[in-house]
């Protein structure tokens, strides 16, 4: 899993290729608070697009993401998603808990 | 016929990804549907998830051996450790809830697959998963 963080001044982008798993979603966690610490704008972008692949503990890490930005009162989007990431959280009935955009440029101009 | 193929990896997450790729490679020699296939592969990583975590206690170099099975109708996958008792299906599985941060694997598994059944012999957990095949797609 790689992970490319895009700061402007209003918002940041969270841009994550590979499978997110249990080996690599503690990085994933790590990333999605630093943002939020570091205080780019009032939006995180997730981008998604380059992800086939995520299981519960990938999950976990944008719960955690989510929970963190309520806080801060920063909006936090996922975009791109797969087939196999939308499975996911269909299954675990958080994909209405979360703001989905069909892309990084949609999510960002919404 | 029965078509087996097995491998034992090391409870490092690091193979988890290897794991998924052999589950997948199986499960596409009798499934053209995507969607089963990636059910399959999602419950065998969060089971092997598990064994990491409660079986073997992060201890990163134990082994896990998984075994791909079908006979036609169904699909089964095995996944055996020899960590201390544990059974993933006994655990009450709470609704989805978005506040909680960890507990959706077995609820993810429990999902996704017909059956899931979880056995202690001599000294091992054993889980089996058992995915049927569409009747259009089943072979034998």
């Amino acid at each position: 899993m790689e992970i490319n963080i895009k700061n402007a001044d209003t918002n940041a982008v969270v841009e994550v290729s590979g499978d997110v798993d249990m080996s690599n979603s503690p990085r994933l966690r790590e990333a999605l608070l630093k943002v939020m610490r570091d205080g780019h704008g009032s939006m995180v972008v997730v981008s998604l697009e380059q992800v086939e692949y995520v299981d519960s503990s990938g999950i976990a890490s944008l719960v955690e993401g989510l929970q963190e930005a309520r806080k801060r009162k920063v909006s936090f989007r996922l975009a791109g998603l797969n087939d196999g990431p939308r499975h996911v959280l269909e299954l675990t009935r958080l994909i209405d808990v979360f703001d989905v955009y069909p892309s990084q440029a949609e999510a960002l101009q919404a | 016929m029965i078509d087996e193929v097995e491998i034992t990896i090391a409870s490092h997450p690091r193979w988890l990804r290897m794991a998924r790729s052999l589950v997948e490679i199986f499960c596409r020699e009798y499934q053209g549907d995507a969607a089963t296939v990636r059910a399959i592969v999602l419950a065998v990583d969060e089971s092997l998830a598990n064994v990491m975590k409660h079986a073997y206690g992060g201890n990163q170099s134990r082994p896990i051996r998984v075994i791909c099975r079908c006979d036609g109708s169904e699909v089964t996958i095995e996944i055996c450790d020899d960590g201390r008792e544990f059974n993933p299906f006994a655990q009450a599985v709470p609704p989805p809830d978005e506040m909680r941060l960890g507990g959706r694997g077995i609820f993810l598994i429990s999902s996704v697959m017909d059956e899931c059944e979880y056995l202690r012999e001599d000294g091992w957990n054993r889980i089996r998963l058992i995915k049927r095949l569409p009747l259009s797609l089943a072979v034998s």
